[in-house]
């Protein structure tokens, strides 16, 4: 069996509110026009539209429209002629104030205009966090069912991760990038995100952080600390190069998480210039922050900074150089943060974490429960496996053979239950997919032919 | 520094805290409008009370320039904030900075919240010992739990807990490289202050760390509040040299690891609003810190200072003539990495105040009349813990050593194989839910010097003795 791979260490839309959800859009001026369902009509001019979902600006925010919502779309048609910010609605009616909108479950009607949000976190405390291993782009994929079982609107992947595989980073990416952002609004929530966890949330334009939040610390290693060097460390930074495009952030803040800001430090690593030295300034009109990679351009360096030659962000560093869009304790603050002023966090409340559980996140929490489960006793599945494969061999008498047979394939079960729950094992402890199978079909084709025997 | 140095894994978390009363502080300040939050899903409804009875809330308002005027039941409401007055409101000086800025709160103001007895209700909890042993999550959270039974106004967090490096007994404390990484074992903690409280209380405490000794892991436990006042011999400190504790490898992959253990520590500060740069400060021997007192607490310079400013030095470079002697080492006067002091920690605004004892805690506190403590189980719950992981520790190495010793009755027989197997068997059943039970103040340390294997092992040995029992046949 194959050990283990390289490691990487282990403005938001303002969705609006039911006043919004009313066609009141007193200032726009390129007005767009969508019929909702019921009847009612909004105003508004679209910001974004993808595969039918339209993010449609109001004078009450921007709010997000699913096509199952709409029944017709006019654009630039001419302002509404009443534009009297009042608080009357389409019908007449008066508009009542945001109100609370409990959490439902999946089968309830969605409330029109309100973006249904769900939390799914990528690694905990208790169970595991290792990218790769309890975080990984297949478990992501599966959970997109249940988000969408769930008509979610906007998925909060909460990172707490000390790291992982660098293999998966990739994957994630694109995972994020090609599945997740055209289907929800995606928002990454980083209490930690370190190395391969931070590489995987690159992606996300969207980024905010916890008030402990960490990111960064990206440099490739394997075994005792040796550095990822020459042509893989090229093509990894190249590969995060293009990932920070993804996400729309400077590729020298990448570059500075994942290489020394030191010449002397990076001389051995094999690469091309320039380290990953960065510094910045921050225009202090505008707030625009530009980005330079050395020690030297900017008022403000990063990297090196406080006797350390690796970028990692905190909450205050990540906000004020505009790297996260902004710092939220609790699901709460993050609601203010995201600027969403009426929404539906779906799930059932659970005492442990402060969002509710919704079926995605319920499935993660199983995913790293079984997984640990899984990791921890790996090791005791295949050595009962062998043993009783071993005593099996050495029984005469085939009822006594049978027994050992039996357990044999008990632990057989529990090694392809392991890789069923979570196929990144094969890659950890057979390599290619085809080697496990190979090597199943010939156990069982053991356990086969003692069992005629 | 031939220290003992322990390399963590990378895999390590932190938590974040809203110190509930610099919160509610800083939010009466902001706040110019009445607040009600709602039920569920923590909706702020701003505006002004117009009305309001036992059961019902009226509350008028603007929404994006949109008047609202809509009655509540309170039912649907978790809590209802009223706008500060104005003579209190000073948003400049009420919104602490994190970090530069000093806490400018009152601490005799923030304690007048009485109970329903007139009294403000305080909980003493001593954390005292080994951290990581005595001092560690589940005693902690029980005697939360019974401070909130209790229904208290303030819990006294006395926390005294000297270095302590397992392996390195022998070794002077300022020669430890490594106790670095106590800070993630103290983040199994942090969350009970900081995520359960705010989560599990309707009214939230006062968290007050009163710090006798806070050193290695222990040593950012205070910082996740910033109602911190040290006795006149406290310490905070004794996670230095970072930069020295790891020598494989690649350097970059070294300052990898010292930069992913640095962002874990700074939000430790960060969110107990401090300035997060004292962490580098008490942890890495090259970073040079100075600072500069004013009115308003410390101004920070990442370099040497300037005299003629009125900066003073808090840490150099640690380099050639600037390492710390033993002589200064051995005083706790070195300046090569950061040791928190009561006289500093008033300087830099870390501590509010200096007590030596629990009647100078509570007159710092303004509580000193009208304070009344819980008699709570904090006590016995502390020491009833240390009791029983000391316990525990003694009966896995019993058990260890009568699995280890254990032989066959004669004649030796099937039946006396297999009643040694049935009870080998149930020693390590034993020894597996001793584990379990308090694997969290079980260092690896402590389990590999006496011989303790991981749970996973002896499931694998229990495995291996039932097959024993099944491949065994009583005698002809």
């Amino acid at each position: 069996m194959k050990s283990l791979l390289k490691m990487i260490g282990a403005s938001a839309l303002t969705l609006g509110i039911a006043l919004a959800a009313v066609g009141i859009a007193p200032h726009a001026q390129a007005i767009d026009k969508l019929t909702l369902k019921d009847g009612r009509s909004v105003e508004g001019e679209i910001i974004r539209e993808q595969d039918g979902v339209i993010w449609l600006k109001t004078a009450g925010g921007t709010i997000m429209y699913t096509p199952s919502e709409y029944t017709k779309l006019e654009r630039s048609v001419d302002a509404a002629s009443d534009a009297n910010p009042d608080t009357k609605t389409a019908d007449g009616s008066k508009v009542d104030a945001p109100a609370s909108v409990p959490a439902s479950d999946a089968g309830k009607t969605r409330k029109p205009g309100v973006p249904r949000a769900a939390v799914i976190t990528y690694g905990d405390e208790e169970n595991g966090n290792m990218v790769g291993i309890y975080a990984t782009a297949a478990g992501f994929r599966e959970a997109i069912k249940y988000l969408e079982e769930e008509k979610i609107d906007i998925a909060v992947i909460r990172f707490k991760s000390g790291g992982g595989l660098a293999l998966e980073v990739q994957k994630f990416s694109d995972l994020f990038h090609l599945e997740y952002k055209p289907k929800f609004r995606t928002v990454a929530w980083i209490d930690s995100a370190i190395s391969a966890a931070a590489m995987s949330a690159h992606a996300i334009e969207e980024i905010y952080f916890t008030p402990q939040g960490n990111y960064g610390a990206c440099t490739g290693f394997s075994g005792a600390l040796n550095a990822m060097k020459g042509r893989s460390l090229e093509q990894i930074l190249y590969d995060m190069e293009k990932i920070s495009a993804r996400g729309g952030y400077s590729p020298y803040i990448m570059r500075a998480m994942q290489i020394s800001s030191e010449e002397a430090e990076c001389a051995p690593l094999g690469i091309a210039p320039p380290t990953g030295a960065l510094s910045a300034d921050i225009d202090e009109d505008t707030g625009k922050v530009t980005w330079y990679p050395d020690k030297t351009s900017g008022k403000y360096v990063l990297n090196p900074s406080g006797g350390v030659h690796i970028l990692t962000f905190n909450s205050e560093t990540a906000s004020k150089f505009k790297f996260s869009k902004g710092t939220a304790s609790n699901i709460d603050e993050l609601t203010k943060a995201m600027g969403l002023t009426e929404v539906e966090w779906v799930g059932k409340q659970d005492k442990r974490f402060t969002w509710p559980v919704c079926k995605a996140e319920e499935y993660m929490l199983r995913f790293r429960v079984q997984t640990k489960q899984d990791e921890t006793h790996f090791r005791r599945y295949y050595a009962n496996f062998v043993e009783a494969l071993g005593r099996a061999q050495a029984q005469q008498d085939p009822a006594e053979r049978g027994k050992f047979l039996g357990k044999a394939r008990e632990a057989l079960g529990m090694i392809e239950n392991m890789v069923k729950n979570n196929s990144n094992f094969i890659l950890l402890n057979w390599g290619e997919e085809s080697e496990y199978k190979e090597w199943l079909e010939e156990m069982k084709k053991i356990i086969k032919d003692l069992a005629r025997r | 520094m031939g220290a003992a140095v322990m390399l963590a894994t990378a895999t390590i978390t932190g938590v974040a805290i809203s110190t509930p009363s610099s919160v509610a502080a800083a939010m009466a300040f902001d706040e110019s409008e009445d607040v009600l939050v709602l039920k569920d899903t923590n909706i702020e409804i701003k505006g002004t009370i117009i009305e309001e009875s036992d059961s019902k809330v009226k509350i008028k308002g603007k929404l994006h320039g949109i008047a609202f005027e809509r009655e509540y039941d309170k039912s649907e409401v978790i809590s209802i904030r009223r706008a500060a007055k104005k003579a209190d409101a000073d948003p400049v000086k009420a919104a602490p900075t994190p970090g530069t800025e000093p806490v400018k709160a009152d601490p005799k103001a923030e304690a007048k919240s009485e109970s329903e007895a007139g009294k403000v209700k305080y909980y003493h909890l001593k954390l005292d010992g080994q951290f990581g042993v005595d001092v560690t999550q589940t005693p902690i959270r029980r005697a939360v739990k019974d401070a909130q039974n209790n229904n208290v106004d303030i819990i006294i967090v006395e926390l005294n807990c000297p270095l302590h490096m397992p392996g390195a007994e022998h070794i002077p404390e300022d020669m430890i490289v490594g106790a670095f990484d106590q800070i993630f074992r103290a983040e199994h903690i942090t969350p009970i202050f900081v995520e359960e409280i705010p989560r599990q209380w309707t009214k939230k405490p006062r968290v007050i760390f009163w710090v006798k000794e806070a050193m290695g892991g222990a040593a950012l436990l205070p910082f996740i509040s910033s109602d911190i006042y040290m006795s006149s011999e406290a310490r905070i400190g004794g996670i230095g040299y970072l930069t020295d504790m790891l020598k494989v490898g690649d350097k970059v992959v070294q300052h990898k690891q010292y930069s992913l253990r640095l962002g874990h520590a700074h939000g430790w500060l960060i969110s107990g609003g401090h300035d997060f740069r004292l962490i580098n400060a008490m942890t890495v021997r090259e970073y040079v810190l100075s600072y500069k007192p004013t009115g308003d607490g410390p101004i920070y310079f990442e370099r040497q200072p300037d005299p003629l400013q009125g900066e003073i030095l808090l840490t150099d470079d640690g380099l050639e003539g600037n390492f710390d002697s033993t002589q200064e080492r051995v005083r706790g006067e070195g300046n090569d990495v950061l040791t928190v002091t009561a006289k500093l920690g008033k300087e830099l605004r870390i501590s509010k105040g200096t007590a030596d004892t629990m009647n100078d805690l509570l007159f710092q506190l303004g509580i000193d009349r009208t304070g009344l403590q819980v008699k709570g189980r904090a006590d016995s719950i502390m020491t009833g813990w240390s009791r029983e992981v000391s316990d525990a520790k003694k009966r896995l190495r019993n058990l260890v050593n009568e699995y280890a010793t254990a032989t066959v009755r004669p004649p030796g027989g099937y039946d006396e194989r297999k009643a040694l197997r049935g009870a080998q068997i149930s020693r390590l059943e034993q020894m597996k839910s001793i584990i379990k039970q308090y694997e969290e103040a079980l260092d690896q340390f402590w389990m590999y010097q006496y011989g303790i294997p991981p749970e996973v092992n002896i499931q694998k040995a229990i495995d291996t003795l039932k097959m024993d029992q099944m491949q065994d046949k009583p005698d002809r």
